[in-house]
Formats: structure tokens, sequence, C-alpha cells
């Protein structure tokens, strides 16, 4: 156990010795973050929409907005980490290795989860000390974020199932996640606002539910029993496409090393 | 130590179009046994040997690879290491084993472009699980072995293609495992990197009685490195000791004369022999058996001999003779 928390460190060394090794993209880095936070305070402030955000548990389109950037980019956070990782070109000589694939895998994403960790902390210290957003941490919002965390990793296995097995370049299960998170889920706008005929999409969208239990929680401070039905049904939700993604990824792999595309680059 | 029984691996045919019916149920359903890649591979590997697996491109020597690593199920049969199925139980084989793939896959992108020789080796020695005491022990030994030494600090991407290989190398002298499997680890290199690396593996048997399975179509280098060797393309074809391969092939042949004759000569010797002419001169390639020569060399004597050579026939001309190449030789 111990020699392999020492392995994800090493992988969590490198990978930051390698990400600090371009200077002028991490500056460039930070100048976009820094104008990327500016814009979204300056524009959460001065939108103002015709749909009533009280429900939300939200006080306003900033807060709403705000907390709907945070929750999605803490949940999106396995997306990729194993569709990437298994289709890339070290795969084949880390699988080789004597270390477990667990222990590959959580130090493959050891650096981008941490540092994105960091980054979105210092995005939300910035909201909350500059465009006075309040956020309340209760273990209903902590459940929420956790169980949509779960829910974007089993999609991603199931996404790394579909492309290890066909070599395909394309995602299509991510792609699709992607472009209809930031349309249809209620991540910038309330879903209400959508035409009628993109609200079908949005009412089967998960994150749509997750953003909602997430601002009732975070934003208007409702507690683990005023959620609890939803969060129910987000967990079988999750735990179905859990075992979905499982099922799909073993096939993947099962067919990848029959057709010797495992690592195949 | 090693033991293939039987090794053999079918791909399925390739998509033939978009709407590919017959290729989608393969993909689907178990693959039909269209593509060979491997058949019947058979051979044992005692411990602190090297054993060259010698065949042509295309001769099923990375799918070997692939299956050793336990990327690649076979379509039947086993390789055994150390008495564990490669594929079935990977992690307990992988623990005592390393693959140095080369050439264009690179080490598969293992190494880290922008990271210190020293930081990668580190890295590829925890992965193996080498102990903290033991790690800057090795890389030391590695290095100075290698004549890395005064590059430990630096980049990886700076390095050259000759030094590239020498890391690779490095890291199998950092893990020092039971078993190593170098996939042409010499390809594209100058004399002296080779040297360098040829003596590097013999290190690794002698220090550290590490067992070693060289796949290349280097015929030199499997000559100078190897215990046995084993000519295959898909299906084995002679596996003997490298200067027993020749004298088994076969053909029979024991001789090979080389010689460059004034003029253009017609090649009708009745012997299997090959003629390259060229500016009013020809090169004369033939395989004869011991009691063939004087009579060839009889044929021969009617042309101006500019110079002539008779040799022991070579792992390089058996292979060259066995791989079809003889067909030109007619």
């Amino acid at each position: 156990m111990r020699d392999e928390f020492k392995i994800i460190v090493e992988f969590f060394n490198v990978q930051r010795s390698v990400f600090f090794s371009y200077r002028w993209d991490v500056v460039s880095y930070f100048i976009g973050l820094l104008i990327q936070i500016m814009v979204m305070g300056i524009f959460a402030s001065l939108v103002s929409i015709n749909v009533n955000i009280a429900k939300y548990g939200t006080t306003s389109f900033l807060q709403f907005f705000l907390i709907g950037f945070i929750v999605h980019n803490l949940i999106f956070l396995p997306r990729g980490s194993l569709s990437r990782f298994i289709v890339g070109r070290s795969f084949p000589m880390l699988y080789a290795s004597p270390t477990s694939m667990l222990t590959i895998f959580l130090g493959v994403n050891a650096w981008n989860i941490v540092w994105s960790l960091l980054i979105l902390a210092l995005i939300t210290t910035t909201f909350v000390l500059f465009y006075k957003l309040t956020l309340h941490l209760n273990s209903g919002a902590i459940l929420v974020i956790l169980s949509g965390f779960v829910l974007i990793f089993a999609l991603d296995l199931f996404s790394a199932g579909f492309k290890v097995a066909t070599k395909a370049r394309q995602d299509p299960l991510n792609w699709f996640l992607n472009i209809t998170s930031q349309l249809v889920s209620g991540l910038y706008f309330p879903p209400e606002a959508l035409p009628w005929w993109l609200q079908p999409i949005s009412k089967i969208h998960p994150e749509r539910y997750i953003l909602e239990m997430a601002r009732l929680t975070m934003g208007g401070g409702y507690s683990l029993s005023q959620i609890y039905p939803s969060l129910i049904n987000l967990t079988i939700t999750t735990l179905a496409m859990l075992l979905i993604g499982y099922i799909t990824f073993k096939w993947g792999v099962k067919k990848a090393m029959q057709l010797g595309t495992l690592g195949h680059v | 130590m090693i033991e293939a029984m039987n090794l053999t691996k079918y791909y399925p045919p390739p998509f033939k179009g978009f709407l590919d019916l017959k290729s989608l149920k393969d993909f689907f359903g178990a693959p039909r046994e269209e593509i060979p890649a491997l058949i019947d591979l058979n051979f044992k590997v005692k411990e602190g040997e090297i054993f060259g697996l010698l065949g042509p491109n295309g001769a099923g020597k990375t799918t070997f690879c692939k299956i050793a690593n336990g990327l690649l199920l076979p379509t039947r049969g086993q390789l055994l290491i150390n008495g564990y199925d490669s594929v079935k139980e990977h992690k307990k084989v992988a623990k005592d084993m390393f693959t140095v793939f080369t050439g264009e896959r690179d080490m598969w992108g293992i190494f880290q472009w922008r990271l210190s020789i020293y930081k990668n080796l580190r890295f590829i020695a925890r992965l193996w699980k080498v102990s903290e005491s033991e790690i800057n022990k090795r890389i030391n030994y590695a290095l100075d072995l290698l004549n890395l030494k005064e590059k430990r600090n630096e980049w990886y991407q700076k390095l050259s293609a000759g030094m590239k290989q020498k890391v690779y190398i490095a890291s199998a002298l950092v893990i020092q495992p039971k078993v190593l499997i170098l996939d042409e680890p010499t390809v594209f290199l100058d004399i002296i990197t080779k040297s360098e690396i040829h003596n590097a593996i013999f290190e690794l048997v002698k220090e550290f009685g590490t067992t070693v399975i060289l796949t290349t179509h280097d015929l030199h280098e499997a000559e100078k490195l190897s215990d046995r060797v084993l000519l295959f393309s898909k299906k084995p074809i002679l596996e003997g000791k490298p200067e027993e391969i020749s004298k088994r092939l076969e053909v029979e042949f024991d001789k090979k004369v080389v010689a460059l004759v004034k003029g253009n000569v017609k090649c009708d010797f009745g012997f299997k022999v090959q003629c390259f002419s060229k500016d009013n001169v020809t090169r004369i390639v033939a395989y004869l058996r011991e009691s063939e020569v004087a009579q060839f060399l009889d044929g021969l004597s009617k042309y101006k001999i500019l110079s002539l050579k008779v040799e022991e026939l070579t792992l390089e001309d058996a292979f060259l003779l066995i791989f079809n190449h003889s067909k030109k030789v007619e």
C-alpha cells in the first residue's frame, strides 16, 4: 500500500515537473485564467434573466451562474481520465509494469486532478472575495457532487470501452456530453429559458438534476433530507451507469486484446 | 524459464467497407481465423540464456512481444514465463520482466521528453518497484556502463536517437529483470553505440543471470549475442546455435562463393547462382555444396576474374536462402 502511494507520488512529481517545464505556457495559462474570472464575473453581474431564479435556491443570476460553473468543473474532472489514458501512447509500457492498473490510473490522473482542484479553489475563493458569492457546504452538497463525479466517471468507463475496442478517434459520448452540458443542462441559464424543442433533451440530461440539487444545497442551504428523493434517483442512475460502464469497459479491453489493438497507437 | 507452447495468433480480417456486415459480425462475435501472425511457435529458453527470435519484417516478432507483455490474447497455445501464463497472470510475470521496445515505437511514450534522464529512469525504477535505497545506485551504475554519466541531468528530448536507445537499455540495467525482452534493440544505430548496447546486454546476463529474448532481423547481432536462435516467419523454421543454423539448412549448402568477373556474364553455371552486371563487371554469388566448389570454379575460370572469395555460409546467407530470396538465386 505504501509502495503504491509512493508510485502515485512519483507520477505526480513527474507530471508536475513536465507541466512547469513549459514556463511560458504556465504564464499564459494564468493570464487566461485571470481574464476568464473577470469576464465571468462581469457577465454574470450584468445579465438579468426573466426566470424565477429563486426556485433554484439562488438569490441572483450571479450565484446561479457561478455555482453552476464550479459544480460543472468539479463533476467533470473524471472526463477522459480513462478514455484518454487507455488509448494513449504510454499505456502499453505502463500496462507491462508490475504496478497495479488502479495505482497507474490514479497516478496518471493525480496531477491533473490536484491541479484542477487547486485552480477551482482559487476561482471559488476569488468569486467569494470579489463577487460576494455565498456558498453553503453541507453533506447534501458533498453527496451531490460526489454522485455527479462518479456518474461522469461511469460514462467515461463506457466511453473508454468503446474507444479501446473500436480504436475510434472520435468519442461520441464525451462529445455529446460536453456539448449538451453547456447548452441544455442549465449550466449557464435555467433550463426553462430553452426553446421548447430543446426541453426534452434537457430533461434526460443528468447534469440538469445534479446542478439543480447543487444549487439548492450550495446556494439555498437546503439540507440532505430536503433533496433526498432526487438524490436517490441520481444515485440509482449513477450505479446503473457504473455497471453498464464497467461491462462495456471489460468487453472493450477483451476485444482489444483479441484484435491486438490494446495500446496500438 | 520461458516456454512457448503452440503459440498461435490469428488476427480477424480488417473491415473492407463501411457497411461490411461480415466483418462487423467478426468484430462482435469470435473473430474468424483469417490473418496469421504466429503459428505454433514452440521453444524453451533456459535461465541466463540469450535466445534470438529471428525473422523478417512481418514475421510476428512484435506480436510475440505483445503476447509476452499481456497485451494480446493468443488464439491458441500459451507463453509461460517463470511458470506463469504471460497473459492470464500478467502482473506476476511483469515483476521479473522488462521489455525494451525500440525503433519507431520509442518505448511507447513512457519517457517524458522534458524530463532529465535521471528522473525518467527513477520513474521507471519506481514502476518496477525497485527499492528507494537501490534506485540511485543502480542508475549510476547503468549510466556509467553506457557512458551516459555526463547526460544524467539532460532532458530526454535533447538526446540523439542512439543515446535514447542507450537509455532504454539503461532502464533494463536499473530494473535488473530476470527476463529481458529486446525488440530490435539496436535498429538504426552506429557500430560504436551497438557495441556499447551489446556489452550492456552481456553484463546483464553475466552479473544478474538475466534470460534474454532478442527479437531482431539483424543477423550479425543475433549471431553475436545469441546462444541459440529460432528462425521463424509466422511459423518456426529452424532452431539451433547460430553457427549450426547454416549447416542445418534444408538445402544443405556449405559454401558461398563471391566473385567479380569482367564482362556481362550469362548466369548458366548450373548451380544456385546469382549474377548482377553493371559497367561491364558482373558480381556472382553462388551457394554450393563442398563437392561442387571445384566444378563451379572450373566453369568460372573461362572469365577474367577480378576478385574471388570462398566463404562458409553465415546466418545471413541462411536467412536469405530460407526467406525466399533464394528464388532470385536461380
